[in-house]
């Protein structure tokens, strides 16, 4: 059951991985503009900067316009401009060396945790099935045989569940 | 009037301290003269506070500009609703009002529990006490709110033009109100920790105090972004700046907790998680006002920034050590009686959410301050900005999106292979059903997909939820089916206001994947009589004009918007110049339908009358504000005291005394 369930968490972890590359055989000026953070102050990417009048934003999307039309590629505008303000311009870390850790580590800190919680949940039924059953806690003590049984006992403590409330 | 205020802020920081001693001495000793003594100090600085409050409000109305914060942050041309309002447009009497709210909430907490669970009482006393007394030596020591000028000027320097905003009004109490609502619960947690009462007292105590945290936080958060969508003028509304990251934290982390605490309810399992999530939530309150107001990491929120930072985090220091400290301490008490059965359960299913929100959280945190990070290893400066988070965040929220409906139809303890079948089959064939349809209608963006087809999902389950409900309680009371699910939700508001809430979430999801990805933007510079075009929407120019008082200048272009050549309205965006400060804003128009929003903003217009204008067509993003309503209401049904829970609570009460 756990190798299924890692399976099917892998799976989602593939699916979810997958929304976030965006694969592209080039990048518009749109993309350029994003890569890009305005240097006015406003906090924004230069495509979503509000200023309408920005002394920064406005020249840089006339600029990544003319440079595409040129011939140029989105990488080379960008590193144009990593070259000349250093790397505070860029929108996001770019994934190498010390900022690969930016994007490594919240996943790697989920796929730790969920690992520990698989490794205990299955130590602990490891534990169970060693363990003599627990006489004061029927539901869980009587051993399950069957799906039917399981199915029963599920429906059984739904129903109790639903007393409860 | 100035007098009054000071006296009583210095007043409050004594009785504060002593709410604490008192209270603590009270526990240790079981002095119970000692507990109503603490508890009475606690009401009397929330007395005192609102006095402090009240002179300060006096002092904005009147333009008392001898008071250094009045003449900084109001005008006499200010209109008298936002000098009420300046209260929270700087540091110091942010500040003020953050600890009115909080010493206000504590005295509820305290007369709410006047004849109950009377051995945690001194603890959340002495826990309430602590953070007001930290706040309130900020007030006395370090920014004294009625500090004075030797020179009074004559006219103050105003309110900033952005905070001049009705959501700017109703975004920073509600946000403060989600802030400050968790110190009663982690009050709690604390008495619990210390008392060793380590069962679900605490627990559902607490529960409507969170569920409250909870509320405000998400509407500070909607109102925050809608502020963003209507001032900010750049056609969206989250931005990932590092103040909006501090308010998204705790709110992550606090859904996390009221789903895992269900567990602990139900199955007495999680203790420890659910200590930890509370102690990381009322953590993150605090990090959040450290973040708003040290100017450690640069942000957009710049009008609160000062040196408070280093104080702030010994306080989160002192906060962390003594709460793990004391979890520590009571760990082999918090083990709990039972685990977990199978990972096909709906326990499990909401391990996997509470893992995906903490992942969320830390993600958040880690982009907001991996910037500082840098430049503290490499000493080079980076920008962590919204296409990190969007990338790191987005597949997360999927998969959070897809287990809001896998959890309510996945049985508990056990989920058999018939249960699977039986639950699972059409919501998943609906779900690839919209997803397909998504596809061959043109959309080709996998995340949008994946959002519609997991709403769809969930948008399933919920209702399949509600209408077996409805059949078998119409069955069994022979009830009409609305009075059945009238019936339901009476019965079990918890259950079903959940499923509401989830519902204005899915909403959400929908507003903020569609506007984001299939956001149209054009910028036009035309004459007046000239047209141009945007998605289906053709706007002409038509006029322009130019208003004036003592407090700003507008300026207002008349667009008239046409669909298929009809009419549908008139728009009128401005451009706003205020004097005092000196400083432009806009204020963008928009018409709002639930398909897309025309959004316009007017750049510019020269002397020949020549405008500039950026227009945006956002899709479906009527469906995040209208989520946030939806969330309203499903959070109504769930906190909404039912005469079945008070006959219930009564009855709990009355033999707990007769014990």
């Amino acid at each position: 059951m756990s190798k299924r369930i890692l399976v099917s968490v892998a799976l989602l972890a593939l699916l979810s991985v997958g929304t976030t590359i965006d694969v592209r055989a080039e990048m518009a000026a749109s993309d350029v503009e994003e890569a890009l953070t305005c240097q006015c102050g406003c906090g924004l990417t230069v495509h979503s900067c509000n200023h309408l009048e920005c002394s920064f934003a406005v020249p840089t999307r006339k600029n990544i316009a003319e440079s595409l039309a040129r011939g140029e590629t989105g990488e080379q505008i960008i590193d144009r401009y990593k070259l000349k303000y250093g790397e505070k311009v860029l929108s996001s870390p770019l994934p190498r060396g010390f900022n690969l850790l930016a994007w490594v580590a919240p996943y790697a800190g989920i796929f730790i945790i969920g690992t520990l919680m698989l490794l205990r949940f299955r130590r602990r039924s490891r534990q169970r099935t060693l363990e003599p059953p627990d006489e004061t806690d029927g539901l869980q003590s009587s051993s399950p045989s069957s799906p039917e049984l399981d199915r029963w006992r599920t429906q059984l403590q739904e129903e109790i569940e639903e007393l409860k409330r | 009037m100035i007098t009054i205020g000071n006296l009583a802020l210095y007043l409050a920081l004594a009785t504060s301290l002593y709410a604490v001693v008192a209270s603590i001495y009270a526990a240790q000793a079981h002095r119970g003269e000692f507990v109503t003594s603490g508890e009475r100090a606690a009401y009397a600085t929330w007395g005192l506070i609102s006095i402090t409050t009240i002179v300060m409000l006096h002092a904005l109305v009147t333009n008392d500009f001898s008071i250094k914060y009045v003449a900084a942050y109001t005008s006499t041309t200010l209109p008298v609703r936002f000098r009420l309002t300046a209260l929270w447009g700087g540091m110091e009497g942010s500040l003020l009002f953050w600890t009115l709210i909080l010493t206000t909430l504590t005295s509820l907490a305290l007369f709410q529990n006047r004849c109950r669970n009377r051995e945690l009482m001194p603890y959340v006393t002495a826990t309430a006490a602590t953070v007001t007394a930290f706040f309130v030596s900020l007030l006395v020591f370090l920014i004294p709110p009625f500090a004075l000028l030797k020179f009074p000027p004559a006219e103050g320097t105003d309110l900033n033009p952005l905070l001049q905003n009705y959501w700017m009004q109703i975004h920073p109490p509600a946000l403060y109100l989600g802030y400050v609502s968790w110190t009663i619960p982690f009050g709690f947690a604390i008495g619990a920790l210390a008392t060793g009462r380590l069962d679900d007292l605490w627990i559902r105590t607490s529960r409507r105090w969170c569920l409250m945290a909870w509320f405000f936080l998400s509407l500070g958060n909607l109102f925050g972004a809608r502020w963003a969508y209507e001032v900010l003028g750049w056609g969206g509304y989250w931005a990932w700046d590092p103040v909006e990251n501090a308010a998204f934290m705790p709110l992550l982390t606090g859904t996390a907790y009221l789903h895992s605490v269900m567990i602990q309810e139900r199955k007495d399992m999680l203790k420890v998680w659910n200590m930890t999530l509370i102690i990381l939530t009322f953590a993150l309150t605090i990090f959040g006002t450290f973040l708003t107001r040290s100017g450690v990491i640069s942000s957009v929120h710049s009008f609160t920034q000062s040196g408070l930072g280093p104080y702030f985090l010994t306080f989160l220091a002192f906060v962390l050590l003594i709460s793990f400290g004391l979890v520590a301490f009571r760990i082999r008490e918090l083990r709990p009686r039972h685990q977990l059965d199978s990972l096909l359960s709906r326990e499990s299913a909401f391990l996997f959410n509470n893992l995906l929100f903490v992942g969320i959280a830390f993600a958040t945190l880690w982009g907001t301050i991996f910037p500082v990070l840098s430049e503290w290893v490499r000493g080079v400066k980076i920008t962590v900005g919204p296409p990190f988070f969007n990338r790191v965040n987005g597949p997360l929220a999927v998969a959070l999106l897809l287990l809001m409906g896998i959890g309510p139809i996945i049985a508990w303890r056990r989920a058999t292979f018939r249960n699977l079948v039986d639950n699972f089959v059409v919501p998943t064939a609906l779900g690839l059903a919209v997803g397909t349809a998504g596809f061959a209608c043109g959309m080709r963006s996998l995340s949008a997909i994946l959002v519609v087809s997991f709403s769809a999902f969930v948008l399933y389950t919920i209702a399949a939820e509600f209408h077996s409900g409805a059949r078998a309680r119409g069955a069994m009371l022979q009830e009409s089916y609305m009075s059945a699910i009238l019936g339901l939700m009476r019965k079990n508001q918890r259950r079903y206001g959940g499923y509401v809430i989830h519902v204005g979430v899915v909403f959400m999801f929908l507003g903020v994947t569609m506007s984001s990805i299939y956001r149209t933007e054009e910028l036009h510079t035309v004459k007046k009589g000239e047209q141009f075009t945007i998605d289906r929407y053709t706007l002409k120019y038509m006029d322009s004009e130019n208003k004036e008082d003592s407090h700003m200048a507008q300026l207002i272009a008349t667009l008239d918007v046409y669909e298929n050549g009809k009419q549908i309205t008139t728009l009128h965006p401005e451009k706003r110049f205020y004097k005092r400060p000196e400083q432009p804003a806009t204020e963008v128009d928009m018409r709002s339908t639930m398909r897309d929003d025309l959004y316009v903003v007017l750049g510019s217009i020269d002397d020949q009358g020549v405008a500039t204008f950026q227009a945006y067509v956002n899709p479906l993003v009527w469906w995040l504000w209208f989520g946030g309503v939806v969330l309203v209401i499903g959070t109504a049904i769930a906190a909404f005291p039912s005469k079945a829970a008070t006959l219930h609570e009564r009855a709990r009460v009355t033999s707990t005394i007769r014990r």
